[in-house]
C-alpha cells in the first residue's frame, strides 16, 4: 500500500491559507448547525411521523429487498432533543 | 481535529475563490466544502480556466480527481466528463492544459494541498496504484447487494472507482433511480462524504439535497430515510469500511449509536471483542500479514 502522504514542508503561505479556511469552515459548520437542529426541527418532527407511519404500514427496509412491517409497540419514544448536526 | 460535520451543504450557494497555493498555476479557482483544520486535508469543486496549463508535477498525499465538466489533457491523453483519477502521493503527472474550462471535484484525503513540479516520481511513489478511468463510460453499475451487507434497497447502485484492501475504505460513484426510496435509518463506523453531480435527493434529517449538494458526514450519525424524485447521479466516499448499520429511532446520538455497533461486535465475535476491549490496556493489534500497515495507511 501506498503511504497516505509524504512527510515535507507545508510552506507558510499554505499554513496561513489553511488557517483562513478552518475560520470559515467552523463559521459554516455553526450555520448549519442551527438551520439543521433549529429551523428544520419542526418540519423533521412531521417527517418522522410520516417514516413511523410507513414502516408500521410499507415496511422498514431490512436487506437490498427484504422489508418487514414494524409494529406499533415498537415505535420509539423521544428521549432526548432533537439533533442531527453534531 | 477531524472535519466538522457539514450537511447539507450546496456548493452552488458561494462564489469560486482563486486558488493561489505556492506550485500550482494561475487560472485555478475553489469552493472550499470540508476541511479537517489538523492536517489540511480537503474536499473542493474546482474550476479550472480555459487555457490552464499545469508542468509535470506531484502532490505529497493522495489525490482523488473526478471531472465533471469540460476537457483536461494529461500528457497525450484527454480526459472527458466522468474521468475519475486516484493518484497515489509522490506520483508525477504529465503536463496539465484544459482546453476547454473544467469543473473538477478535487480531494485531498491524507495532508493539505501541495503540488511540486517534478517529472520523476518521489522515490516513495507508489506509481501502479495510480488508477485513470472514465467511471461513466468504463464501469458498469452494479447493485450495492454485491458489495456490501446489508445492502441498500434495489434502486441506489455503485460503480466501485478505489477500494483500498487494508482499510476498505471505497470511493465510488452512485446513483438512485427515479422514485428511490429507502424506510431505514442508517449510520457508518466511518466517515462518508458525497456530492451530488446532478440531481436532488431527500433525507430526512437534512431535507433535499440538489445539484452541487455536499455532505461530510462523521462517523455514527443517523441519516435516512432516503427518496428521490427524479433521480440522482453522485460521488461518494468513505474513509474506512463501509457497513450499514439499520434502524428506525431517529433520536438515538452517535454515541449510543457506536455503543450499539460495539454491542453488534461483541455477539458476533466475541472472543475478538474481548480481547481487543483488554481491560489492562496493553492489548496491541498486530497484523503478521501486513506488519507495516500502521505505517502505511492511515487507518490505526
Amino acid at each position: 500500500m501506498a503511504k497516505p502522504f509524504i512527510k515535507h514542508t507545508v510552506p507558510a503561505a499554505t499554513k496561513a491559507w489553511l488557517k483562513k479556511e478552518a475560520v470559515v469552515q467552523k463559521k459554516l459548520h455553526k450555520a448549519i448547525q442551527k438551520e439543521m437542529n433549529v429551523d428544520f426541527a419542526p418540519k423533521r418532527a412531521k417527517l418522522y411521523e410520516e417514516f413511523f407511519e410507513r414502516i408500521k404500514t410499507r415496511g422498514f427496509n431490512v436487506h437490498f429487498t427484504d422489508r418487514r412491517q414494524i409494529t406499533e409497540e415498537e415505535i420509539p419514544t423521544q428521549h432526548r432533543k432533537d439533533k442531527v448536526v453534531w | 481535529m477531524a472535519r466538522p460535520h457539514i450537511e447539507p451543504f450546496v456548493d452552488r450557494s458561494i462564489d469560486f475563490k482563486r486558488f493561489t497555493l505556492p506550485g500550482f498555476s494561475k487560472g485555478m479557482h475553489y469552493k472550499m466544502l470540508s476541511l479537517d483544520n489538523g492536517t489540511g486535508a480537503c474536499t473542493m469543486t474546482v474550476k479550472y480556466e480555459t487555457g490552464y496549463k499545469q508542468p509535470p508535477g506531484m502532490s505529497y498525499t493522495e489525490v482523488e480527481i473526478l471531472l465533471m465538466s469540460g476537457t483536461i489533457k494529461y500528457g497525450k491523453e484527454t480526459f472527458r466528463p466522468g474521468h475519475y483519477l486516484h493518484i497515489p502521493p509522490g506520483v508525477a503527472m504529465p503536463e496539465m492544459k484544459v482546453s476547454r474550462a473544467a469543473t473538477v471535484l478535487m480531494m485531498y484525503n491524507f495532508a493539505e494541498p501541495s503540488f511540486v513540479e517534478s517529472d520523476e516520481h518521489h522515490r516513495l511513489a507508489m506509481p501502479g496504484q495510480l488508477t485513470s478511468v472514465n467511471a461513466y463510460d468504463d464501469i458498469q453499475w452494479q447493485p450495492s447487494s454485491g458489495a456490501i451487507y446489508p445492502a441498500v434497497a434495489p434502486g441506489c447502485m455503485l460503480k466501485v472507482l478505489k477500494y483500498d484492501p487494508l482499510t476498505e475504505a471505497l470511493s465510488f460513484l452512485y446513483c438512485m433511480t427515479p422514485k428511490f426510496w429507502q424506510d431505514n435509518i442508517s449510520y457508518h463506523d466511518s466517515a462518508e462524504e458525497a456530492y451530488h453531480i446532478w440531481g436532488t435527493s431527500h433525507m430526512m434529517q437534512f431535507g433535499e439535497l440538489p445539484t452541487g449538494g455536499y455532505f461530510w458526514r462523521p462517523e455514527y450519525i443517523n441519516h435516512g430515510s432516503f427518496s428521490s424524485e427524479l433521480g440522482i447521479l453522485a460521488f461518494g466516499r468513505t474513509d474506512s469500511k463501509l457497513h450499514n448499520y439499520f434502524h428506525w429511532n431517529p433520536w438515538t446520538s452517535p454515541e449510543e449509536n457506536r455503543e450499539r455497533a460495539a454491542a453488534q461486535l461483541a455477539r458476533q465475535r466475541p472472543q475478538l471483542f474481548k480481547w481487543a476491549k483488554s481491560p489492562d490496556g496493553h492489548n496491541h493489534p498486530h497484523d503478521f500479514e501486513y506488519p507495516d500497515a500502521k505505517n502505511n495507511t492511515h487507518y490505526i
